[in-house]
């Protein structure tokens, strides 16, 4: 067992963390989650989501679009006075050869050290050549220079948040014919060398699998256990090329039913862990999203002992 | 083919929409080749990247989406995008050169308010998401003896911009939003590269404040107007500035003193009325700090 292994704590009763009085904004007492199931809130949510306060374990914001003042950040502070937080972004580039842009770490910590979220997160590819930020999650080759760029920018922003964070596998639409492990390999390598958690996108697996015609569940069986931090749960898009079943990870629309299977098979594995549900585009009714929401918990509360773990971002 | 090379060749391609096929076999011979070919597989994320690019600009420009409709502004974005990729991983800063691209853009050139109007939008998304800073309380300026007044150097808030045009602008803007009725939200939707895969899926986007009624068609004829954006809190506010008051706060944006900008006003504008104006600038919220300078 890996000496990281203590980095999964199992966490049943908020953290109740005392906090410095001061500007408002500290009054966050909700520190993790006790539900698993979380949802990404966005912008057209907010007024419904904090009207409302739906029953769901924490919320999930990219951090990019936070990085300003105005509107945003005040339904985000409304929201996080009554839920766990975890921030999710899309703009470090951890797998370019560049080092990671200390200007967005610093706009990033600024959040982290407000919101106090439980998870921060990125993904396992890249976004930013020389001057270029292609604004998308672009592929890698599975390497050992790809396995010591990635965790060279994963050490970089960990030391500069002064905590752990976890990376999550993305969904790509072209293989290296230089690789040289699987992605499920590389992804067990960078928790070893940094410490840092998995963030399993399930869906991502399920549109890489069609694509790249490889074992879903297979690649499931090997991911290290005590590396989960939390799961992601979205739609995609299913296409017909040249004959040949095509998946698009595009967010818009509710988790397809293969997908909810191979989420069952990793409850069955990794536990109570929390899972969000992504969606982006068309969005649905806050009721549909919490809907999506409720099926992952049922699954959860159906195979597991419902503690739930979360990662020691110590 | 080292990482950095193969990050290079892969931004270069996708940067390039002109040569799609220009892939050479050192390139394509870096994928694994199968049933699916690798350009219809690297263009995936070619599309990926133009109709991120593209989202933001339509989600940015609300007013110039109104007043040439949703197939022009897209066609503006995509010509854009072509030369102006992303140089920052800030999406919301995206495209701060668009209303610039607009002015030298042949095929607009019978709109040449468009530019104008861009920068309200631009404006607009600035005031949105810029930086909490509390305004300035008038209060504070009772600790100013009023002989000091003139030697007060104030400051603009972040969110302040100023947008002076040759063309009816205000008119213009009120026209816009008369003609969308019933706005009730401010809020803009977030791009984020996960959910722009399909630039046709946009969700519906960011609506101006103010209930306008009986607002006449714009009169083009009746010269230059100028507005100022800034928020007001949390609401973003847009409203128009005659010239001698326009010309005072430029000036003390660009950090005159009162009595500075004053003077220089009241040489072209004789009936430039200072207290009025300063009052109702206070009142408005432009300002978020003052430093005596003397």
């Amino acid at each position: 067992m890996s000496e990281l292994s203590q980095n999964i704590k199992t966490q049943s009763h908020p953290a109740g963390l005392d906090r410095p009085a001061g500007n408002g904004q500290k009054n966050f007492d909700k520190t993790h989650p006790i539900l698993s199931s979380g949802i990404g809130l966005r912008a057209e949510h907010y007024k419904d989501f904090i009207d409302t306060k739906p029953s769901v374990g924490w919320i999930e914001v990219h951090p990019e679009n936070y990085f300003g003042g105005g509107l945003h950040r005040h339904y985000l502070n409304e929201a996080r006075k009554d839920y766990p937080l975890s921030l999710h972004a899309v703009g470090l580039s951890l797998g370019s050869t560049d080092p990671v842009d200390e200007k967005h770490l610093q706009k990033f910590k600024e959040l982290i050290d407000i919101y106090e979220p439980f998870n921060v997160s990125d993904h396992a590819s890249w976004s930013v050549s020389g001057n270029a930020h292609l604004n998308d999650l672009l592929p890698l080759p599975y390497t050992q220079e790809t396995l010591d760029t990635l965790c060279r920018n994963i050490d970089q922003t960990q030391d500069f948040f002064g905590r752990k964070i976890l990376v999550e596998n993305p969904s790509t639409y072209i293989a290296f014919a230089e690789n040289a492990m699987t992605e499920y390999e590389l992804m067990n390598a960078l928790h070893d060398k940094t410490g840092c958690g998995i963030l399993l996108d399930i869906n991502n697996i399920y549109v890489q699998s069609v694509n790249h015609k490889f074992d879903a569940w297979h690649y499931i069986d090997n991911i290290t256990v005590d590396a989960v931090g939390e799961m992601h749960l979205a739609g995609h898009t299913e296409k017909d090329i040249n004959g040949e079943r095509f998946l698009i990870d595009t967010h818009n629309q509710f988790v397809r039913g293969d997908v909810w299977g191979l989420y069952e098979h990793a409850v069955r594995r990794f536990g109570a862990v929390p899972t969000c549900i992504e969606w982006d585009l068309d969005l649905p009714s806050l009721n549909d999203l919490m809907g999506e929401a409720d099926k992952a918990q049922s699954i959860v509360n159906e195979h597991t002992d419902q503690n739930l773990k979360v990662y020691n971002a110590a | 083919m080292r990482l950095k090379d193969l990050q290079n060749r892969f931004s270069d391609y996708i940067a390039d929409l002109k040569l799609q096929n220009s892939g050479d076999d050192e390139f394509n011979g870096q994928f694994v080749n199968d049933a699916i070919p690798i350009e219809t597989r690297l263009n995936i994320y070619q599309d990926g990247v133009y109709s991120t690019c593209v989202s933001v600009l339509m989600n940015n420009h609300p007013l110039l989406k109104d007043l040439v409709g949703d197939d022009f502004l897209r066609y503006m974005a995509i010509e854009f995008a072509k030369n102006n990729l992303p140089t920052s991983g800030y999406l919301n800063e995206y495209g701060l050169n668009f209303p610039d691209f607009i002015y030298k853009f042949k095929p607009a050139a019978g709109l040449p308010y468009l530019y104008d109007i861009a920068r309200i939008d631009r404006g607009w998304n600035h005031a949105y998401h810029a930086d909490d800073v509390p305004h300035l309380d008038p209060q504070s300026l009772h600790d100013v003896s009023p002989a000091d007044y003139a030697f007060l150097k104030m400051t603009m808030h972040p969110s302040v911009t100023f947008v002076k045009s040759d063309y009816p602008i205000w008119q213009i803007y009120q026209y816009i939003l008369k003609n969308r009725g019933g706005d009730d939200t401010q809020l803009r939707s977030e791009i984020t590269p996960n959910a722009a895969k399909d630039p046709d899926a946009l969700p519906e986007k960011a609506e101006e404040q103010d209930n306008t009624s009986d607002i006449p068609p714009p009169d083009m004829n009746t010269g230059g107007e100028n507005v100022v954006i800034l928020r007001d809190n949390l609401m973003v506010k847009v409203y128009p500035l005659d010239e001698d008051n326009f010309q005072f706060l430029v000036n003390l944006r660009d950090k005159k003193t009162i009595g500075e900008a004053s003077g220089k006003v009241m040489a072209k504008f004789p009936a430039f009325n200072l207290a009025k104006t300063f009052r109702g600038e206070l009142k408005r919220n432009i300002f978020s700090g003052f430093q005596l300078s003397k």
